[in-house]
């Protein structure tokens, strides 16, 4: 099992193959858009002016990464694609040039959240892997089985899943699993459409995290977080998560402080070392966790840990 | 346009409505409890003969997926319903294959249709790009006509579609591949959970939360919580303008279509118009 980092430029790719990374995961900014990019962010967000790349940033970036023995996943995961006949040419020559651009610069597989997209790839003979985003929202086998039989090399399932459920969805084979390890939304990802961080000027906050005036049946109750429910943590299962196959554990964090970011890809990172050394998952946990006790305390206890039975999770449909 | 009502569970059917409608859609396109069994079905044939019964099937977990099989399964064998709607990839893939040659139609639902414009702020989102990408943004994620393709194949005859008019004029190009089109007349998606929300709120579980999700709860934003602030702030007027009110129904939030008027205006390109009956009725009775 990797821990997969998120890199918005060669600096910060550094930093998290320093911290242990496996993977990272970038964009670049390229094409059509201004605001908007291929990666499903903005080109900026709150804390940087750019968190895409250009070319040459982008082929340092590769390099580096395969140099320290890390992959990189390309982000093409906007999930939209839609194509009306008349802007059609344009938009699957800027999206295939935008691929194109990945692939000279050497990334190892294509992230993608939209059938069409990845079915123009294969038309075209483009031969890289392609891996499911969370956008396309997965959170049952039968879902993999499409993916994988439509020819995806790796599925991302949701934020929103329970250990005994990944075990199982890990048994279909032909097809790697990727779950997320920290953070995520209260709504599926891929079912959301209350969009934010996409490069927007107005504060439009949170919506998941927002407060509310709540009107039911007749009574409200004023400024309530009425969907509050985010999940931080996962370093509790990282020995279970291991243990299934999940092939890599993925790190949120282009929208987050770099330093932040880098403590929790190093403790997830040490936690996998530990278990790759036949340490037992309790052990492993408690010393990964030691080495930035501090940080972790701090969501520690919240008690707001993913995929293991609590009042968020007891609510899971 | 055939009307069509959008109703969760069979003993909310107003019976007087159906008789006038002749159409309805039974089941949540998020709470797998929600979907209908057959003697459900049999009872409301036996009350309206004549009745055109429609099925919408959720997103669906896997704890839940093999109870969504036996349960889609058992809908079938009745051949008493018209269609099947699936709001989830997986529970499509099983069924294409489980049933090759269903005499139910089969159609793609909103959660696998969802498109941009259905962000309500998607304009805010698109202020700066060029004309071109903003005509791009606001299509429908179905009008690829690989993808159409690849539908088609599975059997797939129709698709529910949230439609305003921000992006009505791609709909022509998706009528024309021969696709029937569903259009939800009074409420967008704005977003799915897989935590049931109105459970949570009043901390119910299954079957006890039933009650709670009779009727949607009404959310209005008073306090945006702001990266930025790392906090929570006052939403600024223009934010307060573009923000709707929330309609909660299970774990699917939605809000009203804007432009209901405007599209029933268009009927004649639309195969059902559905209404959704809880946001009707909390919208009738204020």
């Amino acid at each position: 099992m990797k821990v997969k980092a998120p890199v918005i430029s060669l600096d910060s790719a550094r930093n998290m193959l320093e911290a242990g990374a496996g993977e990272i995961y970038l964009g670049a900014s390229y094409g059509a858009f201004k605001n908007i990019s291929y990666s499903a962010r903005g080109n900026s967000n709150v804390f940087h002016p750019q968190i895409t790349m250009d070319k040459n940033e982008l082929k340092e970036t590769v390099d580096l990464a395969h140099q320290n023995s890390a992959s990189v996943s390309f982000l093409a995961n906007l999930p939209q694609f839609s194509l009306p006949s008349k802007e059609r040419d344009g938009m699957e020559r800027n999206f295939l040039d935008y691929i194109q651009m990945g692939l000279q610069c050497g990334i190892d597989n294509v992230v993608l959240a939209d059938l069409g997209q990845y079915l123009l790839l294969r038309e075209k003979n483009i031969d890289i892997p392609c891996y499911v985003s969370v956008y396309l929202a997965t959170i049952n086998a039968e879902q993999v089985r499409f993916f994988r039989d439509l020819g995806f090399k790796r599925v991302t399932l949701e934020y929103h899943m329970l250990t005994e459920e990944i075990k199982e969805i890990c048994q279909v084979e032909g097809i790697e699993i990727e779950v997320f390890a920290n953070f995520g939304g209260s709504f599926l990802n891929g079912r959301c459409s209350l969009y934010h961080n996409l490069g927007e000027s107005l504060d439009l906050g949170f919506p998941c995290k927002s407060k509310y005036d709540v009107i039911t049946q007749g009574s409200v109750e004023k400024d309530f977080p009425y969907y509050d429910s985010n999940l931080y943590c996962s370093l509790c299962s990282v020995g279970k998560l291991y243990e299934m196959g999940v092939a890599t554990l993925k790190i949120t964090g282009r929208e987050t402080p770099a330093n932040v970011t880098k403590i929790i890809v190093r403790t997830y990172a040490k936690c996998i070392n530990y278990l790759e050394n036949n340490m037992d998952e309790r052990t492993a946990r408690n010393l990964a966790f030691e080495e930035s006790k501090d940080f972790w305390n701090k969501w520690c206890s919240k008690k707001r840990c993913k995929y293991i039975k609590n009042n968020v999770t007891n609510s899971y449909l | 346009m055939k009307t069509g009502l959008f109703v969760r569970h069979v003993e909310e059917v107003d019976l007087q409505k159906l008789r006038e409608n002749g159409c309805v859609f039974l089941g949540d396109e998020g709470c797998v409890y929600k979907l209908p069994h057959e003697a459900e079905i049999i009872q409301l044939k036996n009350n309206l003969e004549h009745a055109e019964i429609h099925i919408i099937t959720p997103l669906v977990s896997q704890k839940n997926l093999q109870y969504a099989k036996d349960t889609l399964d058992e809908l079938i064998s009745t051949r008493l319903i018209h269609s099947l709607t699936f709001n989830d990839y997986g529970l499509l893939y099983y069924a294409v294959n489980k049933h090759p040659n269903s005499h139910v139609k089969f159609y793609l639902g909103r959660l696998l249709t969802k498109s941009f414009s259905d962000c309500p702020w998607s304009d805010h989102l698109n202020r700066d790009e060029d004309d071109s990408i903003k005509t791009y943004m606001n299509g429908f994620v179905l009008n690829d006509p690989r993808k159409i393709n690849l539908f088609k194949n599975m059997g797939i005859v129709g698709a529910h579609l949230n439609v305003s008019k921000k992006n009505i004029e791609g709909l022509n190009e998706i009528t024309e591949t021969g696709l029937e089109v569903i259009v939800h007349l009074n409420t967008i998606i704005g977003a799915a959970s897989r935590i049931c929300s109105q459970a949570q709120y009043s901390a119910t579980l299954f079957p006890d939360c039933k009650e709670e999700c009779e009727q949607p709860s009404v959310l209005k934003l008073s306090k945006l919580w702001s990266i930025k602030a790392r906090g929570y702030v006052d939403p600024s007027k223009e934010v307060q303008q573009i923000v709707p009110d929330y309609y909660v129904s299970g774990n699917i939030t939605y809000y009203r279509n804007p432009d209901h008027l405007f599209l029933l205006n268009r009927s004649s390109l639309f195969a059902y118009g559905i209404v959704d009956c809880h946001v009707e009725r909390l919208c009738t009775n204020g």
